[in-house]
């Protein structure tokens, strides 16, 4: 007798066909069949899939391979659910939130809606309980099972959550599972444990992310909420705010020294330094915090003062604590804004140079961010306007590090300082002059003598010049005209770096030639309200203009190192400056924006394997 | 122009230009040839030892490949029930073999699939996916 009720029953098995109960290569077959050819899995198999999944457990007697068949038996079910989800978004695609044509009504979407009536959610009811049963995650073997297992959840969260959130009882039981998983002992788990309690925390991150599980779950739930985010201490298990936490402690690296003397670099760096473990929690927590603020960051607050206490008996704590922090500001901001003053006032100590320079760093990253994210701390007053002394006063000193990945990113708060909020760097809330031009003098003085004074001797200095010239640039931006008086100082260091030889080609001097003249013609800019100081700057864009016009016929656009556009901006920049004056070198220029303007958009439209079917 | 266990053997030789002559070989035959000859090679194949298991994974991989490309519903049909005669008949339980075996039932879902995308009959899906379910029936849990 068939199991399943197709109505073509008309296929006999041989009896020496038949092979054993719970065979693997056969159960992925039918999850495959789901993936494939998901209309059809719903209407065949579906219906079938509850009694298979308890002959298959009743019938088995803890055989070898017990974990592979459960973890065999989830890929059917998360595979079967995922196809009822698809099947039901194709027929109705008014009734979830994918929208118009068959085919984008399913286009590998997240999925935001729990339906408790949907037949995902009957499965997950119905057949999760069974397999929860029967996992055993403490072997070798079953830890590669129950990694598998994850990843199918995560999965299912993602595209077809009724599954596992259909009803509170089956997302308790997910819940309790994952967090089970994600509590490995740190210091002992290898790197299998770990990959696996990630895994679990993944599953909890996509669930809590899933808009209905947030509005009609978590909301109105706060005990789940609170042993999601705080944990079961009945049970001694950690909840997933102190697990990501921990994780983020003990990101690795013990060479600080040699850290500290590595070269900036132009790509954008983290705090983790390769650790991609660290470099995950950090990601989770913050998709925690998105997903239950204010819960997540009562859980959170607590913990990062605690980790800040520490000072100096452990940089690692001390990091970890500023990475918390960071993690909040970027994921809850405006939730975060009553604590942005004591998060300021930890930053602007753990910025100074007498802290450990992985500390110092990690400060003067988050002081970047607080000045881009420039929350509302009092009375219409902004992060930049009440700390702005004070934060510039601790860039000063950081741009001036030994520490060139120091030195680098204090040029790059200084960036976030002129640009930051919500207003740009030219505008100032009342028309009056930017914030940052009492402290311009000492701003530039530091740059000159600091970064600028480098001899470009290889990649790392480069990149330190380079972020030490963007900060010049915005300065001016943000300046305007009070920039003049500094012009003489700055300009001749500028045309220096845009003429430095580069017959190797390197990648960083060509950034570095690219940021002079660019930060050169925005100083132009800034200045041209100031007759005297523009008289001297339309012989300095001559003298760029030669050097653009020289790189503009040489190369080509084909083959030149420098970007075309960085050029023609600077172009664009003199130009609207010298005016007429800029009439000698509208014949190089022009033919390379024409060309420009005609060029094909650098992007590509490929069309969908669906569309060339023949009945498309 | 036919497909063979040494072609299939040729196609993993450490030998560039031997395998380099192979692949030409094998890219010359039409898809719908390649389908019956990798088809009628599965079936000779008894999964007892290590050099038949790696023919059978490859078989199985190429033929995975050439059912996608393969837009004739009736051609497609007709090689559900060797394949499955394969796919249960090889059984032996070891890892290897449910390598194998996982291989070809990704070629029999990719059918079921493909079938399901190409034909314009209802019953048609419906009968592909039926066939397979009964057979597997057994081996699933019943």
């Amino acid at each position: 007798m068939s199991f399943f009720h197709a109505s073509h029953d008309w296929f006999i098995i041989p009896r020496e066909w038949q092979v054993a109960q719970g065979d693997i290569p056969s159960l992925r077959l039918l999850a495959a069949m789901a993936e494939r050819a998901p209309a059809v899995f719903t209407g065949t198999a579906v219906s079938s899939l509850e009694n298979l999944i308890r002959q298959v457990v009743a019938n088995s007697t803890t055989p070898n391979n017990g974990s592979t068949v459960v973890e065999a038996l989830m890929q059917v079910l998360v595979q079967a659910a995922i196809a009822t989800q698809q099947t039901s978004s194709n027929a109705n695609p008014t009734t979830n939130n994918n929208s118009g044509s068959l085919l984008s009504s399913w286009g590998g979407k997240p999925v935001e809606i729990i339906d408790p009536s949907s037949p995902a959610a009957a499965l997950g009811r119905a057949c999760l309980p069974l397999l929860l049963e029967r996992l055993d995650s403490s072997s070798n073997n079953n830890r590669k099972s129950m990694l598998a297992i994850l990843q199918q959840w995560t999965q299912a969260a993602t595209y077809c959550p009724s599954f596992l959130a259909g009803d509170k009882a089956t997302l308790e039981a997910v819940v309790y599972v994952c967090l089970a998983v994600a509590n490995t002992n740190n210091a002992v788990a290898d790197d299998e444990e770990v990959t696996t309690a990630l895994a679990a925390l993944e599953v909890l991150s996509s669930l809590c992310s899933v808009g209905d599980v947030k509005r009609k779950i978590l909301a109105v739930d706060p005990v789940l909420c609170q042993r999601i985010l705080a944990g079961i201490p009945e049970q001694r298990q950690e909840g997933v705010i102190a697990i990501t936490a921990n994780w983020m402690e003990q990101g690795v690296d013990d060479d600080v020294e040699a850290w500290a003397s590595e070269p900036a670099t132009l790509l954008e760096d983290d705090a983790w330094d390769g650790d991609d473990v660290a470099r995950y929690a950090e990601s989770l927590f913050q998709s925690f915090l998105r997903s239950m603020v204010t819960p997540a960051l009562a859980g959170a607050l607590p913990m990062v003062e605690n980790l800040l206490q520490q000072t100096f008996q452990d940089w690692r704590r001390t990091r970890a604590g500023l990475c918390l922090m960071e993690a909040c500001i970027v994921a809850a901001p405006v939730s975060f804004a009553p604590h942005v003053p004591i998060a300021m006032e930890a930053a602007l100590r753990l910025a100074s140079p007498e802290q450990p320079i992985r500390v110092q760093w990690q400060a003067l990253h988050m002081l970047g961010i607080m000045c881009e994210t420039d929350s509302v701390v009092g009375k219409e007053e902004t992060v930049r306007q009440r700390y702005g002394p004070r934060i510039l006063q601790v860039l000063s000193r950081a741009i001036l590090s030994p520490g060139p990945k120091v030195s680098a990113l204090g040029s790059l708060a200084i960036v976030s300082y002129c640009r930051g909020g919500a207003n740009s760097a030219k505008t100032s809330t009342n028309g009056d002059a930017h914030p940052v031009v009492q402290y311009l003098s000492d701003m530039l003085q530091a740059l000159v003598t600091g970064p600028l004074s480098l001899d470009v001797c290889d990649r790392g200095t480069a990149v330190v010049k380079v972020r030490a010239i963007g900060a010049v640039a915005c300065l001016a931006e943000a300046a305007e005209e009070a920039f003049a008086p500094f012009y003489s100082s700055i300009m001749p260091g500028l045309l220096a770096c845009a003429q430095v030889p580069n017959p190797n080609q390197n990648h960083e001097i060509t950034q570095l030639i690219g940021a002079a003249i660019e930060a050169a013609t925005i100083v132009g800019q800034a200045i041209e309200s100031d007759e005297t100081v523009r008289a001297q700057y339309v012989k300095d864009a001559v003298q760029i203009m030669q050097y653009i016009v020289s790189a503009l016929q040489q190369t080509g656009e084909a083959t030149t190192n420098m970007p075309l556009d960085q050029l023609l901006s600077a172009c664009a920049r003199i130009a609207s400056v010298l005016e007429g004056e800029f009439a000698p070198f509208v014949n190089v220029v022009l033919p390379q924006l024409l060309q420009r303007a005609c060029a094909p958009p650098d992007v590509s439209i490929s069309v969908s394997i669906f569309f060339r079917l023949p009945f498309w | 122009m036919t497909i063979t266990t040494d072609l299939l053997d040729a196609l993993l030789s450490p030998d560039a230009t031997r395998r380099g002559e192979a692949e030409r070989y094998f890219q010359n035959v039409l898809v719908l040839d390649r389908v019956a000859g990798l088809v009628s090679l599965i079936q000779q194949q008894n999964n007892t030892n290590a050099q038949q298991q790696t023919v059978l994974s490859l078989a199985a991989v190429l033929l995975r490949r050439d059912i996608l490309r393969l837009a004739d519903v009736q051609a497609l049909q007709s090689i559900v029930d060797p394949l499955l005669e394969s796919f249960l008949q090889t059984a032996n339980n070891d890892v290897a073999d449910q390598k194998t075996r996982t291989a070809m039932g990704h070629c029999l879902a990719e059918i079921c699939g493909t079938v399901a995308l190409l034909s314009p009959s209802p019953s048609d899906k419906e009968q592909v996916m039926a066939r397979i379910l009964n057979a597997i029936s057994n081996a699933v849990g019943c």
